[in-house]
């Protein structure tokens, strides 16, 4: 795993309450510990920072209510552990 | 059922203990582009999204958009997270989806399906004949329902009213029935 944008995903992490409750449902572009902008999807936001941003700098990020728009999980152990 | 959709089936000729189909994988396009290089795909629904395998995302020069904590049985990883295009058999594409990228050597091949992309469509596996069948379409048009299947087949067939040769056809023509439907051929 790369270490490219490990810190804005952790901040995601620890505020996800506080970016649930104001973007929950957008997909939002998170720079630094900014949110640059905000998307109905992701295909709308990816072209957004292809053109905007630099690929790899920004996080973009699905918000929801719950912990399921940053994981994914695996019931068959058989790829990751 | 409109005929809006795009579908595959792939018939392997065999009965098979793995959903495995091609797959190509590009960096997102605006315009459909289908990879020259083909890759092995399982379809997966144990996991709740799709993945791919971390040799393949270097391979094609991807960049990580976003993070993911990946929840196996006993751990929980940290991945990186690409966006892709999915080239599926029959020009069946998924654009611009999400895939977490898995450690090198830990599968035989080097795309995962999983639910997110399943959910988006309809998902069929048959055995007629002890041999494999899988289809899927996309969008969603129905529901495939075996127990009412079932029910429809084993109810007993409507009886048609009797309509006198000389009373009005119900077809609603105006003309008798033994002059319209009810006509000799």
């Amino acid at each position: 795993m790369s270490d490219e944008l490990q810190e804005e995903f952790q901040l995601f992490v620890d505020r996800h309450d506080e970016f649930a409750e104001k973007y929950s449902g957008r997909v939002i572009i998170l720079k630094g510990n900014e949110v640059v902008a905000d998307f109905e999807d992701v295909a709308t936001a990816y072209w957004y920072a292809v053109e905007n941003e630099l690929l790899g700098t920004v996080l973009i990020q699905p918000v929801g209510n719950d912990d399921s728009d940053h994981t994914l999980t695996i019931h068959s152990q058989l790829v990751f552990v | 059922m409109d005929a809006n959709f795009r579908a595959f089936t792939w018939p392997p000729g065999v009965k098979v203990s793995a959903l495995v189909t091609d797959a190509g994988i590009s960096a997102p396009t605006k315009q459909p582009k289908v990879p020259t290089k083909t890759q092995k795909a399982l379809w997966d629904t144990g996991s709740t999204g799709s993945a791919i395998s971390e040799d393949l995302a270097k391979t094609l020069g991807l960049i990580p958009v976003t993070k993911r904590n990946v929840i196996g049985v006993n751990t929980v990883e940290v991945r990186d997270v690409y966006q892709v295009d999915i080239y599926l058999p029959d020009n069946v594409r998924i654009a611009n989806a999400s895939v977490t990228s898995y450690p090198p050597n830990r599968l035989p091949f080097n795309v995962l399906i999983g639910m997110d992309i399943i959910t988006r469509g309809d998902f069929a596996v048959t055995h007629a004949d002890e041999l494999t069948a899988f289809s899927f379409r996309i969008p969603s048009k129905e529901t495939i329902d075996y127990v009412a299947q079932h029910k429809r087949l084993k109810a007993p067939a409507k009886k048609l009213p009797v309509v006198g040769r000389n009373a009005m056809c119900p077809c609603g023509s105006g003309k008798k029935f033994k002059h319209c439907h009810g006509a000799p051929n």
